[in-house]
């Protein structure tokens, strides 16, 4: 993905096709997908054959994230060696597809990219990955549970960003290109596509306008951020602290989450690798020094601060919000605490209907 | 549980007492908050103030071991009050005159003085419970790891029969189970005193039922408790013992004695698979696969069996535990092949009553809730809807007894021990986990800020903490959630561990270990 281009071509693709497609990409790509575990959980997952992919689907339990920001991940490995230590860093990032990623997962990827995947000291293991990484990303037709994508322009559907768009339409789907590795996917396996028509141009949009009228009311962002700089104590905080119940479920949830802890674990006696795992702020230890003392012992502060971050530091910063309201945090809480009526509550209003 | 999981989330009043979901159960914390936020009523009583306790709209905060005093109290205001329900005690319970006998001596100013909760509370809180359509009880170790444990459970039991709170759905008598499959290792019969399905050792029907289906002569004397082991072993009586996914070290009261204990035997057989304190003293230990190595069933809190399947393959020499255990037996001479689990279940299902319909292929996504007697049967979700299983519900009113220790010159605090959410019984995964390890990684004691300066502990300091079986030096964390006179501590840490200090009394009936309640001092350290 990366460069948005501008008057790039468009196809279609029929929808007996897109999973023949898959098959057809695993010629030269490890190819991931979103699947329907036996507990009726779809999840994405490495496939071995296109019929495994579903695309019949709200949203995945988890995002794609351990596809280019592993859970774990070894970043060296060490072998001591008289006095000394021998360190291999290798890097493991084999070209890869991710098919079926909706457009809120997508755009965090934009944030991951501005993130940690440019600056002074790009993450070399992420930009590796990222770099081998093509998206075919899916358009949702209309607005699940929880979502609230429309309110921070990054659903239901994406201008640019992807290298492969699809949205439903019908017979099949429209596929818009936006990069160069999107229009090298199409031509190599122009087989399974031909350029619209213009009646399927004015499908898609249709489809486009359809399901952002589904989003019913919107908040005030910018009201929200201000109620949060201000400082003051809130209610709404309050009562999110009450809720809360420190199990980081909302954030190990969070697509555009990157936080990480590093620890070195031995393997043998001579032998050891260094580990990253994902962390979490919702944790009163991540913040906790040496000798005790915590600037966010207490539970308003780190919701206050989780807020904070994802609407007010995250902008100033990488000029993106840090969420792309996908929802997985109000589904994954143990205390109900629904970011939707937050943000309402905090923007102002008492209760927001979002979709 | 007599009712299911999701029974919580839709009651419109819940009574939870010696439960700290929230920590010790989020998946049943988040049902009693859908419930508070659905508009039920929650009364907790609890000595901290838990989590749970805040999100209560009463919290009884009473002194640890005083639970009879005080279900007897709210029994007293309820049927004094005309808040009972005579239908259910006329058509469902019997010895409902002889439970008012006693309960009539618990009026709620006595019960005041006993628990150290205000008279106003406990009768404010009986008319909660008597107003609501009906109770939901939840409790867990906070009742029953009591010398008075299981006369806790009975005065639970008395009351939610009072209330007529049994045998409907969104009520009941629910026990929270804290591990995966506590439930189901009473359900096979990892008891002294039954086979799988709670069926009798001296009962010599069943007796030979078992003993066709295994050829082999089966003993008809009930065994030893694990306290009773202990004991036996202390004196000679008991020569080995074969310890499966359990670090008695840690999770014993008085680590003393059971060290002891263990190291009189003549020989020690530990199954872990993590190498634990227990398994360090001894003579043999089988490498155990974890919970994502093996395929089986699990069976939780509310009954549900549970399928399970192996997700990853076991390091090294490990195996799952069905296959250590059929080896041994096969060492031993005795006929146990077996080429899955499924067909272990199969057995089950043929010689246990309420397992009589399970079987693997029937486990599919959810599960069954046993009793479950034959393959066309949809599982129980509520238990006792029509009749209790003895008939009749039996109201067994108990009176309140102090614990086994109180607060003296020498020893002035009650010390209750329990558990966090970062961590796990006795640590042996979760103190292995960094991000957990990072989050709590030093044992702790909980002291009200009174009691802090009175003797000089201060906020970011060490305390020491001794009892007559032990002495520990853990920080001290301040806190206002304990009353005056009462200390906490987690038992999770292995290089400070509290049950060094806990009592090794138990239940007469239960033989569960007083964990909840000892006399303990505290210094600065």
């Amino acid at each position: 993905m990366g460069n948005a281009k501008t008057n790039m071509p468009e196809y279609f693709l029929k929808a007996d096709d897109l999973q023949a497609l898959l098959s057809a990409l695993m010629a030269s790509a490890r190819v991931i997908a979103p699947v329907r575990s036996d507990w009726e959980e779809v999840l994405f997952e490495p496939i071995v054959n296109g019929e495994q992919a579903t695309f019949e689907y709200e949203n995945a339990v988890v995002s794609p994230k351990d596809f280019l920001l592993p859970q774990t991940e070894v970043l060296a490995r060490y072998r001591r060696v008289g006095k000394s230590y021998q360190v291999e860093a290798p890097i493991e990032a084999p070209p890869q597809v991710i098919a079926g990623i909706r457009s809120c997962d997508l755009s965090a990827v934009q944030i991951w990219d501005e993130a940690i995947g440019s600056g002074e000291y790009p993450d070399p293991y992420y930009l590796a990955r990222r770099r081998g990484t093509t998206f075919i990303s899916i358009a949702c037709p209309t607005v699940f549970e929880n979502h609230f994508c429309a309110v921070l322009d990054t659903g239901p559907t994406l201008q640019s960003g992807f290298d492969l768009h699809l949205t439903a339409i019908e017979g099949g789907y429209a596929a818009q290109v936006g990069s160069d590795a999107g229009l090298r996917l199409v031509t190599e396996q122009c087989r399974f596509f031909r350029p619209s028509a213009p009646s399927e141009l004015q499908q898609r949009e249709q489809a486009a306008r359809d399901a952002v009228a589904q989003f019913a009311a919107r908040f005030d962002i910018a009201a929200v951020q201000r109620a949060l700089s201000s400082g003051a104590d809130l209610d709404a905080i309050g009562d999110a602290a009450s809720r809360c119940q420190d199990c980081g479920g909302c954030l190990f949830v969070c697509p555009t989450c990157t936080c990480f802890d590093v620890r070195d674990y031995p393997t043998g006696e001579n032998t050891g690798e260094r580990l990253r795992t994902w962390d979490t702020c919702a944790y009163a230890g991540f913040t906790r020094m040496a000798g005790g003392a915590n600037p966010s012992a207490s539970r308003d502060v780190r919701v206050r601060r989780r807020l904070m971050h994802k609407l007010v530091y995250r902008l100033e910063s990488e000029g993106l919000l840090g969420c792309v309201g996908c929802g997985r945090c109000i589904a994954a809480c143990l205390g109900n605490i629904s970011l939707v009526d937050l943000l309402a509550r905090l923007g102002g209003q008492e209760k927001s209907r979002v979709g | 549980m007599t009712n299911s999981i999701d029974d919580i989330a839709a009651a419109p009043c819940i009574f939870a007492i010696g439960c700290n979901a929230p920590e010790a159960h989020p998946l049943i914390g988040w049902r009693v908050r859908t419930a508070k936020d659905r508009g039920a009523v929650l009364i907790v009583a609890d000595p901290r103030c838990t989590q749970l306790a805040e999100w209560a709209d009463l919290h009884l905060q009473l002194y640890p071991g005083t639970d009879i005093a005080l279900l007897n109290a709210l029994m007293h205001v309820i049927i004094s009050e005309g808040m009972h329900r005579p239908d259910f005690i006329e058509q469902r319970t019997e010895g409902f005159d002889q439970m008012w006998q006693v309960v009539s001596n618990y009026p709620p100013d006595k019960a005041a003085a006993i628990t150290g909760v205000p008279e106003q509370q406990i009768i404010e809180a009986a008319r909660m419970m008597g107003r609501a359509d009906r109770v939901c009880t939840i409790y867990t170790l906070g009742i029953t790891e009591h010398t008075v444990g299981t006369h806790n459970v009975m005065a639970v039991a008395d009351l939610a029969m009072t209330l007529g709170s049994v045998g409907k759905p969104a009520a009941g008598v629910n026990p929270l189970r804290g591990q995966n499959n506590v439930q189901g290792s009473c359900d096979m019969g990892a008891l002294p005193n039954v086979f799988s399905g709670y069926q009798s050792v001296t009962d010599a029907a069943v007796r030979a039922k078992f003993e066709k289906a295994w050829g082999a002569a089966l003993p008809g004397e009930v065994g030893l408790t694990l306290p009773d082991m202990l004991i036996e072993a202390r004196q000679g009586n008991l020569k080995a013992m074969y310890i499966v996914g359990e670090d008695i070290m840690m999770s014993d009261p008085n680590t003393k004695h059971v060290r002891q204990a263990l190291e009189s035997l003549d020989f020690l057989v530990c199954q872990e698979i993590f190498l634990s304190s227990t398994c360090e003293l001894a003579d043999v230990v089988f490498p155990a696969g974890s919970f994502a190595e093996k395929d089986g069933t699990f069976t939780n809190t509310e009954r549900r069996v549970q399928l399970v399947r192996r997700a990853i393959s076991s390091p090294g020499q490990a195996r799952p535990d069905w296959q250590i255990i059929c080896a041994l037996g096969q060492a031993l001479g005795m006929r146990m092949s077996y080429s899955h689990p499924s067909e272990i279940m199969d057995e089950v299902a043929s010689l246990t009553p309420i397992y009589g319909g399970i079987r693997h292929n029937r486990l599919g996504t959810d599960g069954l809730q046993w009793p479950c007697p034959d393959e066309s049967h949809p599982g129980t979700p509520v238990l006792h809807r029509e009749k209790f299983t003895r008939g009749l519900g039996k109201f067994a009113p108990v009176e309140h007894e102090p614990p086994a220790e109180t607060p003296d010159d020498e020893y002035p605090l009650m010390l209750s021990t329990g558990r966090m959410l970062f961590h796990y019984n006795a640590g042996t995964m979760t103190r292995r986990t960094p991000i957990l390890q990072r989050e709590f990684p030093r044992n702790f004691v909980q002291i009200n800020p009174a009691d802090a300066e009175r003797l000089g502990v201060r906020r970011t300091g060490k305390a020491r903490v001794t009892t007559r079986r032990g002495s520990l030096v853990v920080d001290a964390q301040v806190t206002d959630r304990l009353k005056e006179g009462v200390i906490w501590m987690p038992f999770h840490f292995v290089e400070s561990p509290a049950n060094v200090l806990t009592n090794d009394v138990f239940c007469p009936i239960a033989r569960t270990a007083e964990y909840k309640v000892c006399a303990a001092k505290v210094e600065p350290a």
